[in-house]
């Protein structure tokens, strides 16, 4: 065996010198020409994508910080804040002191913040719950698990639930934006499917101490599957953070009950160049206003998601994409 | 939790498996709510909330079929039977809503479902961790930026003397705003435009994954065997994600009519209704702007779910029969 | 105190929706209260049903199981001061070990000062005191098991029910922890059921042995009646 071997290699044999620098799958591969357009096509068309993503909220930035009179006749990128000839700074800040004086668009905060609170906490309860009731093995838990998915597949459409919202006397108030799109069937089914995989003999153990269906709910089932948990969590804040519809159907006419997404569009309409140009003594810095409310709004979303994004990833692969 | 008995004890009981007839439903029941009482009773919020904001609301499709009064309200107003749907297809612009909305799912489960694939592939191909990470979070960008933003930006870009337009005009287009622009393809081209631009980072995060799961193996043999990462990549990543491609594309025909509508809301503008009014848009305005006729519109919402869940049954059969799992 | 009988016991477990299999054939046993019984069989005697039986853990049953004079379906879980301990995973994962032994007592409502007693009291008869911030993770299987003990004696149960825990174990390790049962019974005197199919454990441990084959009983005494049975199956199994 010994001899054959020792032959192979010797018929195999390549001096060092004439050996090529191809190397399995490794780093070092060989390079073609063809190879290397390639690379160089691809890295640059990379980056004409990132600036694609990247370049309009710059834009906003930049703008923001514009003088708003020369802003309103500017076609295009604004690529570096543009200013009056004869102006001191680089930056105006005449956009974002109206903001910080304007009531109503901190209202929209502070609507928002209550609304992204108050829906993500009772959703989770509520997730949480269900979650957990139909990943026990009791005789309901399959027909209301089927009650649950069922959910995801009819709908009343519109009217109906808007007409079963105005029943409940909520029609006009801010529980019409926290109530009834705090969760859905699907999350639940997501949480259950997380709750059956912690191990039988945690539960049991607990049981066996005394521990009541809370306690193994939220001390021993939900921690063991905070992950799932956290990317729940995470894309419905996101999801209510960037809500505006709702609002626009349930609280039209009350402002001081607006979501700043609704305040951001209420901006925009107003905010027309014609209205500018018709009014006497006009106020551009308002017209920077809209870029400012914009930045302030998609801030805390664009500047946190980077530290969650091992959890969104993983939330994407574990649930399929939704949407 | 029992353990389970090995063959020679199964076989010496196997005289001994009873078919225990079993407790009649009744007693079984009592003894389950004796025993899960508790966990029924913490489910009731759950049970409120679903039976209040989604089995409610069907109760109310009764008034696709009715003579809908406000002030009469549902249980006053009297029923004409199909002629809210009479009145709804035929109207002039029904088939137009018809089309444009066909139209726009069409162009959705085309090109901009295959867009994050080819993306995902193209990134597999990159080399440079570094770099490679900076345009996957650049990427998801789009994705965490509001509707009402994403929608304000494009307007602004699509604009007259916008960068979008200008650059248009290069390969000879008109300088226009192509928001107010009629003809066919225009608006649903923008549509799926903007729905590429959101959702192409996030949407190719899966086949990433999938990508970077393909077992190593496979791409050093085709390493071996000369291939460059061109190759590796036509040869080794496409076939292994195809399964999960075709998957994805078989639930996405479920959801497809579900989605993306507060988008148009915002776009369109009505000189431009006659392309971009899509199904969900014209129930909207039909119930809130003008005649404010519920009847018709919760017929048309009808019709519309009647279709998106006959969508939603076949895409999970086709999802089955391929792959051989289903979705619930 | 804490007797424990069985009466013409069975108990079926589900196979399929509508087959359930015998999984123990009226068996009937006297367990003395405070006594060391062990159960020994080979794997799918029982031995597993006949402690989940005690735990009130078994859906199908036919016979009596009486301990301490109540029918075991009239127990309730938290009141009845049992214990249970196998070779799976049962630690709570998140929590540090003073945490998980710790558990049982805030169940029980025990103010905070008793149950730092106990639980640190606990850790230091094991002899894993020094464990007591760690995670399950970071443990051995060794360690686990006996913090797995520590949980099982912090609240004083007047049943401890073990269930082939030690099988995993290396021999050295599972010596020490058999004399630390040992000494567990005779300091504290829980009636305490231990299953197995390894018969030293069932020797030195049991003053009582119970012999299980194919869900039935085959023979009960002390460990020279059974050394001395001539039953047919008693027999073989002492010559594995």
């Amino acid at each position: 065996m010994h001899e054959i071997l020792v032959k192979a290699r010797e018929e195999h044999y390549i001096p060092p010198e004439k050996r090529s620098n191809k190397y399995h799958g490794g780093m070092v591969e060989h390079k073609s020409w063809l190879g290397v357009l390639y690379t160089v096509i691809l890295y640059a068309f990379m980056a004409i994508i990132i600036l694609i993503c990247i370049v309009p909220m710059w834009h906003v930035l930049t703008s923001s910080l514009s003088d708003g009179s020369i802003l309103l006749f500017k076609k295009g990128i604004v690529w570096w804040p543009i200013q009056d000839s004869g102006a001191e700074s680089m930056f105006n800040w005449g956009g974002y002191k109206l903001l910080f004086r304007n009531r109503g668009i901190w209202s929209g905060f502070l609507n928002t913040f209550i609304y992204v609170a108050g829906s993500t906490t009772l959703g989770f309860v509520l997730n949480v719950i269900g979650g957990y009731t139909i990943s026990r093995k009791s005789m309901l838990s399959r027909p209301l698990a089927l009650m649950l998915v069922l959910t995801l597949m009819f709908h009343g459409g519109l009217i109906p639930t808007y007409m079963v919202i105005k029943a409940l006397g909520m029609v006009g108030t801010r529980w019409a934006l926290i109530i009834p799109g705090c969760t859905s069937g699907i999350f639940m089914v997501i949480m259950a499917n997380a709750f059956r995989n912690v191990p039988e003999s945690t539960i049991e153990a607990a049981e066996i101490d005394g521990a009541g269906h809370f306690t193994i709910m939220f001390q021993v089932v939900l921690p063991q599957s905070l992950s799932i948990a956290t990317v729940i969590i995470l894309n419905t804040v996101i999801l209510h953070w960037n809500s505006w519809y709702p609002a626009s159907i349930y609280v039209p006419t009350k402002r001081n009950l607006w979501p700043i997404q609704l305040w951001i569009k209420e901006i925009l309409a107003q905010n027309q160049p014609s209205s500018f140009l018709q009014a006497a003594n006009p106020d551009y810095n308002k017209y920077l206003l809209q870029y400012c409310v914009i930045l302030i709004a998609s801030l805390p979303v664009l500047l946190l998601f980077p530290l969650f994004l091992k959890y969104i990833e993983k939330g994407v692969i574990i649930g399929g994409v939704k949407e | 939790m029992v353990q389970k008995p090995n063959t020679e004890f199964q076989a010496k009981q196997a005289r001994l498996i009873h078919s225990i007839p079993k407790l009649s439903f009744g007693k079984r029941l009592k003894k389950d709510l004796k025993k899960n009482w508790v966990v029924y009773v913490i489910f009731l919020p759950v049970l409120l909330y679903v039976l209040l904001f989604n089995y409610a609301p069907l109760f109310g499709l009764v008034m696709a079929f009715q003579d809908f009064n406000v002030l009469k309200g549902v249980f006053g107003s009297s029923f004409n039977n199909f002629a809210n749907f009479k009145t709804l297809f035929f109207r002039d612009n029904f088939g137009i809503v018809l089309r444009n909305t066909a139209g726009m799912a069409l162009l959705n489960l085309t090109v901009g479902f295959i867009v994050p694939v080819i993306f995902a592939l193209l990134l597999s191909t990159i080399r440079h961790k570094r770099y490679k990470r900076v345009i996957q979070i650049s990427s998801y960008i789009p994705y965490f930026i509001s509707t009402v933003v994403v929608v304000a930006l494009w307007k602004e870009f699509l604009d007259e003397g916008g960068v979008i337009a200008n650059f248009l005009s290069w390969f000879g287009f008109r300088n226009q705003n192509w928001l107010a622009n009629n003809k066919v393809p225009v608006f649903w081209l923008i549509n799926t435009a903007i729905d590429i631009w959101v959702g192409f980072g996030y949407g190719a995060i899966i086949y990433c994954a999938a990508i970077a799961n393909v077992n190593p193996n496979l791409h050093e043999a085709a390493a071996i065997d000369g291939a460059g990462e061109w190759k590796r990549m036509w040869h080794v990543s496409i076939p292994s994600i195809i399964p999960l491609v075709v998957t994805m594309l078989t639930l996405r025909i479920g959801t497809v009519f579900l989605q993306g509508f507060d988008k148009v809301l915002l776009l369109y503008s009505p000189s431009i209704y006659s392309t971009a009014d899509c199904l969900t848009t014209y129930i909207y305005r039909i119930a809130f702007a003008g005649s404010a006729d519920y009847g018709v519109s919760t017929a048309a919402g009808l019709f519309q779910s009647a279709i998106a869940t006959t969508l939603l049954i076949i895409s999970n059969y086709l999802n089955r029969k391929i792959t051989k799992s289903s979705l619930f | 105190m804490a007797k424990i009988s069985f009466q013409d016991f069975s108990a079926y477990y589900k196979l399929k929706k509508k087959k359930y299999v015998l999984s123990l054939n009226k068996i009937t046993l006297e367990i003395p209260s405070e006594s060391f019984f062990v159960v020994v069989g080979p794997s799918g005697s029982g031995k597993t049903t006949l402690l989940k039986a005690i735990l009130g853990g078994v859906e199908l049953t036919d016979g009596l199981l009486i301990i301490n004079g109540t029918s075991v379906e009239n127990i309730k879980k938290k009141e009845a001061n049992i214990s249970y301990l196998s070779q799976e995973y049962s630690l709570y994962p998140h929590m540090t070990v003073y945490e998980n032994v710790a558990f049982p007592l805030r169940r029980m409502r025990t103010d905070f000062q008793e149950i730092d007693l106990r639980v640190k009291t606990v850790l230091d008869y094991l002899k894993i005191d020094f464990l007591a911030s760690r995670k399950p993770r970071q443990l051995s299987y060794g360690q686990m098991q006996r913090v797995a003990i520590a949980r099982a004696l912090v609240k004083n149960p007047r049943i401890m029910l073990f269930d082939e825990p030690f099988s995993n174990l290396e021999p050295t390790l599972k010596n020490e922890l058999r004399l630390t049962l040992k000494n567990i019974h005779q300091e504290f005197k829980p009636t305490i059921i231990y299953a197995t199919h390894d018969l030293t454990d069932a020797f030195i441990l049991g003053e009582k042995i119970a012999v299980l084959n194919g869900g039935e009983l085959e023979a009960i005494g002390t460990k020279e009646e059974i050394e001395n049975s001539d039953k047919a199956f008693v027999r073989s199994f002492l010559s594995r």
